[in-house]
């Protein structure tokens, strides 16, 4: 279910007067479990057994690892959960991509292979829920978790309905304890607790709707046909088009996917779940580690926590520190998609990482350097780290080689010309307006924190503008049919 | 708790005032600035038509780039003494389309010539990003069950097209306001009232090349979300109560496929085109005669872009096929 129709909003309100009907703790949150359910069962149909079986495969094998004090056994458990999770993820994400691959290495090698692509569905949030059961596991193979008591406690962790499909990706250890009442410092109390709608919550959670709404309907998806345009045959078109369809594409998918995230933080936060952030002004980023701090903020954590670290980070040598950022980044970029660009753009994003962390080590007083502390050496950092940031994004956004290539060469070396960028701007004007608008509102939000928050505490009417104007800038720029997310498609 | 509620009731109440005041604003503004085909229709459906034999062209942009005054000079030479209209309209699908089906029997044309296409018979809806397993599921569709209900409101006479495309307007507003000019009464055609095609629909633009085939991609692709089969294609439904309407007032009616090129072939999906012959064969079955023309022209150089014709006056083949089928279908 899209979260940008009106199934959604029906869906959501219905969940809404339910969870206020019912007073029975069991009965709201069996209720809720049921709805998460029938959500992801709307667009999903049959393939919700895929999130069933991950449910059950990983409450149980979680139960056995903490259960037994065997460290062989704990590690067969653990590779159980794994082989499970990973195995889903990869034979229904990744297995014509390799048929493709193992084909196209056949047939160099004169072997003949042809072995026939599966065509599976793509279902959808799997690289999502795959990887919050995998941190449930792990989480407690270290000790740092204990199991959930309850089945359905568990199956609600890892379906519930506003991140299921495209995250933020929550640890159990976030949510688990806000199914629980809590009691003195305990983190985890015994008594399931009673969803309440509060003032608060519901009103700071239709604000943080309202910009999510905002984010992907009214920007993402009217500057998308401009971005679609020029990257479907960028071939012929001068650098200054594609430098402005990348920075097009670049607050496209932020506005998308940040919208989503916030969608979904908001609908958490009305039925009393804090889900994390997930985005905090990535396009400020003043290098990648800062960018990986602000973007996508509960993956980069999740890899950081579960493949970087183990891997080693940076307690060992030097070159394995680079070499894991490289191996995360590039493992980051096949999780988007089993395609070649996205692994381009994940390696780059690894470049970037390894480069920046080799100055830092090599010159460490660089980072302390009266011009990087001033307000013109900041600017300068986030000018050049988001030339690098958008650069990346040219690979992410075009699959096809020889317009990849093209792309990325006038994106790097200025051509001087203006054949093609005055014909772009006066037939795509509107879409052009949008990306300098999300600009201004992108820089007013960086400067004025929480604006959210303040808008939420906004008096009546001042609020009721606010929506109004949000509502209407929605519908009249509405363009007839739902726009998917683009991280649907991971 | 219990005193939180008439704060909250408050928040309720104030999100449903945003959205009526957005909603409202929104349904004024459309019905004020979409009201020029209205304004057309009107005159066209209060003038005196008793002493013509008329035959009516219906159907969208695809159906708008048939030269009804060529048309009319053929039947004219052959004295043939029928006027046709092409009531073409810009975007137009089957159940907009049902919405006028009284204005057009009010006026007791002789024959009603419908031209439909791929677009008259798309689902808006996004379903998902792949539905092939909704091909294989054992379990129900529950979103199959929602269009089910949904799908009566055709039949209650709500113009469900009305917030079809704002963004259209919104933005044709702006620029009017920007830049005004009186350029639809200038190419404003007698027998083709409500179409006003631009100087570049004159053009031949698209050749089978590849260059052609890349720019056309993502335009034809962009309008396949989902075409469902006659049995659920609520545009089909559609159709079918246009047919059966003009039937009961002794309206002739012939449906003809619009015309595609090569291009486009190559890039629907094949379920797309059995989809469209399913719809067309269903309603051939009812006794409605069906003209396929949407593979004829595909390999011809007359396109302006993938699915329409272009208006420059050399190319004559598919006004010539439209002279056919009115000859054939009045003699």
């Amino acid at each position: 279910m899209l979260f940008n129709t009106i199934d959604f909003v029906v869906f959501f309100v219905i969940v809404l007067t339910a969870i206020t009907i019912i007073k029975h703790k069991k009965y709201q949150h069996l209720f809720l479990l049921g709805a998460s359910y029938f959500f992801f069962y709307y667009s999903s149909n049959y393939l919700i057994v895929l999130l069933i079986a991950s449910t059950i495969l990983d409450f149980y094998v979680g139960k056995e690892i903490w259960k037994t004090k065997d460290i062989t056994r704990k590690k067969i458990l653990l590779v159980v959960s794994l082989a499970g999770n990973l195995g889903l993820l990869g034979f229904f994400k990744y297995a014509d991509f390799a048929i493709l691959q193992f084909n196209f290495l056949g047939n160099y090698f004169d072997l003949a292979a042809n072995i026939p692509l599966l065509h599976l569905a793509l279902p959808i949030g799997i690289s999502f829920y795959t990887f919050q059961t995998i941190s449930y596991t792990v989480d407690i193979y270290r000790g740092k978790l204990e199991p959930s008591k309850s089945l359905a406690e568990f199956a609600l962790f890892v379906s519930f309905f506003p991140q299921l499909v495209a995250g933020p990706i929550v640890r159990a250890s976030e949510f688990l304890p806000q199914l629980r009442e809590k009691i003195g410092d305990s983190k985890i109390g015994t008594k399931l607790k009673l969803i309440t709608i509060e003032e608060k919550n519901l009103k700071l959670g239709i604000t943080i709707m309202a910009f999510g709404f905002l984010k992907k309907m009214f920007f993402a998806d009217n500057i998308a046909p401009f971005v679609d345009r020029i990257f479907e045959l960028p071939i012929g078109q001068d650098s200054l088009s594609i430098m402005l369809a990348t920075v097009a594409f670049g607050i496209q998918i932020y506005a998308d996917f940040s919208g989503y995230s916030d969608i979904a933080i908001g609908a958490a936060l009305i039925l009393g779940f804090k889900l994390p952030m997930n985005f905090n002004k990535p396009y400020f980023a003043t290098s990648p580690s800062d960018f990986w701090k602000r973007w996508h903020i509960s993956l980069s954590s999740w890899l950081r926590d579960y493949l970087y670290i183990p891997l080693g980070g940076n307690k060992k040598s030097k070159n394995r520190t680079y070499l894991n950022l490289m191996t995360v980044m590039f493992l980051g970029g096949l999780w988007h998609g089993a395609s070649w660009n996205f692994v381009i753009w994940g390696v780059l994003h690894g470049i970037y990482l390894a480069i920046h962390k080799l100055v830092s080590d090599r010159f460490p007083g660089v980072a302390n350097n009266s011009f990087f502390k001033s307000r013109i050496g900041k600017i300068t950092s986030i000018i050049v780290m988001q030339y690098f940031v958008f650069l990346a994004w040219i690979p992410f956004r075009v699959s096809d080689v020889d317009h990849m290539l093209y792309s990325v060469q006038k994106y790097i070396f200025f051509d001087f010309q203006t054949n093609t960028i005055l014909n772009n701007i006066m037939e795509n004007k509107f879409p052009v307006v949008l990306i300098l608008l999300f600009i201004i509102l992108h820089f007013i939000a960086y400067r004025k924190n929480n604006i959210i928050l303040k808008i939420s505490n906004f008096g009546l009417i001042k609020w009721i503008s606010v929506l109004c104007t949000i509502m209407m800038l929605i519908f009249f720029f509405y363009e007839g049919s739902p726009e998917n997310f683009i991280y649907f498609q991971f | 708790m219990t005193q939180n509620y008439p704060k909250k009731i408050s928040i309720v109440v104030s999100v449903l005032i945003a959205f009526l005041i957005a909603f409202f604003t929104l349904y004024f503004f459309l019905d004020i600035n979409s009201g020029e085909i209205k304004e057309w229709e009107n005159e066209f459906y209060s003038r005196d038509f008793h002493e013509q034999k008329k035959i009516l062209i219906l159907g969208s942009s695809h159906t708008g780039h048939i030269n009804a005054t060529y048309v009319n000079q053929y039947l004219e030479r052959n004295q043939e003494g029928y006027a046709v209209y092409n009531l073409s309209i810009m975007g137009d699908r089957p159940q907009q389309r049902l919405g006028s089906v009284d204005k057009i029997i009010s006026i007791n044309p002789e024959l009603v010539i419908y031209g439909v296409g791929f677009r008259d018979f798309k689902d808006d809806e996004f379903r998902s990003t792949d539905n092939e397993y909704e091909n294989t599921s054992v379990l129900p569709d529950p979103q199959e069950f929602i269009r089910q209900i949904i799908r009566l409101d055709l039949l209650s006479g709500y113009d469900l097209n009305f917030f079809q495309s704002p963004k259209a307007i919104t933005l044709k507003t702006l620029h009017h306001i920007t830049q005004p000019t009186n350029m639809s009464k200038k190419l404003f055609v007698e027998d083709t009232p409500f179409f006003h095609p631009s100087p570049k629909d004159i053009q031949i633009n698209v050749r089978n090349s590849s260059d052609a085939k890349n720019l056309e991609r993502l335009d034809i692709l962009k309008q396949f979300s989902v075409m469902n089969p006659p049995e659920k294609n609520i545009d089909a439904l559609a159709l079918k109560l246009i047919a059966k309407k003009l039937y009961e007032h002794d309206v002739k009616l012939v449906i003809f496929s619009t015309p595609y090129n090569k291009v486009y072939f190559e890039l629907v999906p094949e379920i797309y085109e059995s989809n469209l012959n399913m719809i067309l064969d269903e309603l051939n079955n009812d006794n409605v005669k069906v003209y396929k023309l949407h593979n004829k022209y595909e390999d011809s150089n007359i396109w302006t872009d993938h699915n329409h014709i272009a208006l420059d006056p050399k190319i004559t083949i598919f006004n010539d096929d439209i002279i056919k089928i009115i000859l054939e279908e009045v003699n």
